[in-house]
């Protein structure tokens, strides 16, 4: 029977290849460095942002949730997404007295922020109806107001928690339709007076915001956020470490 | 008549000047100190004197105008490095939360992706498994969601946010606001019937009656009302040209094309957001 002249030659290619996979093997094993202290770190962090948002998710209140990363600023409601707005631009900003900046509040990314309140507020004037007894006497019901002429929001506006940090939320452009009590005045005197104003709220420490993170929205999506944002939201900046 | 007699005194000649002392007979030099002409003297004191205080009130007056042109730089430099300081947020490294383990690297990143796997399961856990309902009740508006997506978005009407009140004099009280929260459909009813609560009669003028059966009332909920608690539902309505206004004595109002797939989409259990 005439031997199989590809047998030798198969053999030594299967054990080649398994020599090849084992060499391949140890090598990879060799350069497995250990995860330097920077990613232990980071994963270290990923992890408490995760738990912060469990946290907020586990209970019952409305929140809102910054990322960094993603550049999204989220309405929540016991981890699921009501709202997302795109951020458009994100700044954070310190106070500075004579061209002295200070440090922002310890651990300010390390907690949930609660305690919110709108500046300028959100009024909203309720309609009350008294009733007669008399059918004919009832007043009419009054025409209903378009969200927008119920609440009209600035351009631009604050929400300010307790503890010093304030969300700068700023219209990408300025709201076309807008009452003239909301109106920014863009004339050089009205500048200097917001200038001042700045100055001043930094000087005064009831005005003064420890930190703000400054939030460019589109001019619906901050109005719409001015509008409906529940009272008592709370608020979670998610910064994640560099690198993660 | 007395004659006019010249005073003779008056009239005498001027006795003659005194002679000047005589030289003293041993003659020195004299030392004397150059003094400059009598009329340079005189006048040069009445050229400087006669416009100093214009000048004087001139520099004051440039003086306070320097002083105030230097206080308003200085202010407007102090203003200028006074306010809010902005830089972007991506400098921002939060420390490391890592706290030391005597274990390997290799065993903590493991724990560590360990734990992760753990948290993001309980949020992932979080969001309901299937159709879920959100309401914008500002903006009237109603959304089906699955997951992250969208499968409905619709016009409502929710809370009009007004107050009735019994009679002026006190009574009872209601606001017609539409309750913020996480609910659930806790009722589904098809060409459901309503039983006009106390407030429908009080706003109407009409006295509240006494038996129930004058409580119904038949097609006003449209053809789907789904309840989710305290009396509260979202249901159809005879007036589909106020959707999207605030009308609604707290229930959410959707349009009948609409409110089949919110029938067909939302079992009873239904997760229902409104915001």
């Amino acid at each position: 029977m005439p031997r199989d002249a590809s047998g030798p030659p198969r053999r030594a290619r299967c054990i080649a290849g398994v020599l090849l996979a084992l060499a391949l093997a140890a090598l990879a094993h060799a350069q497995k460095e250990p995860p330097a202290p920077a990613a232990l770190a980071a994963q270290a962090r990923e992890n408490q942002l995760l738990q912060f948002q469990l946290d907020l998710a586990s209970g019952k209140d409305f929140y809102l949730l910054l990322d960094a990363r993603s550049r999204s600023l989220r309405v929540m409601l016991q981890g699921v997404t009501l709202r997302d707005y795109q951020i458009r631009e994100l700044e954070m900003g310190v106070p500075r007295v004579l061209f002295r900046r200070t440090e922002p509040p310890a651990g300010w990314f390390d907690r949930i922020w609660s305690d919110p309140q709108l500046v300028p507020p959100r009024a909203r004037d309720r309609l009350e109806i008294v009733a007669t007894g008399d059918s004919t006497t009832m007043p009419e019901p009054p025409v209903p107001l378009t969200p927008e002429e119920a609440f009209p929001a600035p351009p631009n506006y604050r929400i300010r928690y307790a503890g010093g940090l304030a969300l700068d939320v700023r219209s990408e452009t300025p709201p076309a339709m807008l009452p003239d009590s909301l109106k920014e005045d863009t004339s050089l005197v009205g500048r200097l007076r917001a200038w001042v104003m700045e100055a001043r709220s930094v000087l005064i420490e009831d005005e003064r915001d420890l930190l703000r993170v400054r939030v460019v929205l589109r001019t619906e999506d901050a109005a719409a956020l001015y509008r409906s944002m529940p009272p008592g939201t709370k608020l979670l900046v998610l910064v994640h470490a560099a690198g993660s | 008549m007395a004659a006019w007699v010249p005073d003779r005194r008056s009239l005498s000649p001027a006795p003659p000047p005194a002679q000047p002392p005589a030289p003293p007979r041993n003659p020195l030099p004299p030392i004397t100190t150059p003094v400059p002409p009598a009329r340079t003297l005189r006048r040069i004191p009445l050229r400087r004197e006669e416009p100093r205080p214009r000048r004087r009130v001139l520099g004051w007056l440039i003086a306070i105008l320097a002083v105030l042109i230097l206080a308003v730089g200085l202010a407007a430099v102090a203003l200028a490095g006074t306010g809010y300081a902005y830089r972007g947020l991506a400098g921002t490294t939060p420390p490391a939360p890592l706290k030391p383990s005597s274990v390997t690297p290799e065993k903590q990143m493991a724990q560590l992706r360990g734990e992760q796997k753990k948290l993001q399961t309980a949020l992932a856990k979080r969001i309901p498994p299937g159709t879920y309902v959100v309401i914008d009740q500002t903006h009237n508006r109603v959304y089906l969601k699955k997951g992250e997506e969208i499968t409905l978005e619709a016009v409502c009407s929710a809370g009009s946010g007004l107050v009735l009140r019994e009679s002026a004099a006190g009574g009872r009280k209601w606001v017609f606001d539409t309750p913020r929260g996480s609910f659930k459909v806790i009722q589904r009813r098809e060409n459901p019937v309503w039983k006009k609560p106390d407030w429908a009669f009080v706003e109407e003028g009409k006295p509240i009656p006494k038996n129930d059966s004058d409580r119904f009332e038949y097609g006003m909920l449209g053809e789907y009302a789904l309840s989710f608690g305290d009396g509260y539902m979202m249901h159809g309505t005879l007036y589909e040209r106020l959707l999207g206004r605030s009308v609604t004595h707290g229930c959410i109002r959707i349009g009948r094309d609409d409110l089949r797939v919110v029938w067909r989409e939302c079992p009873l259990g239904t997760r229902i957001f409104i915001y």
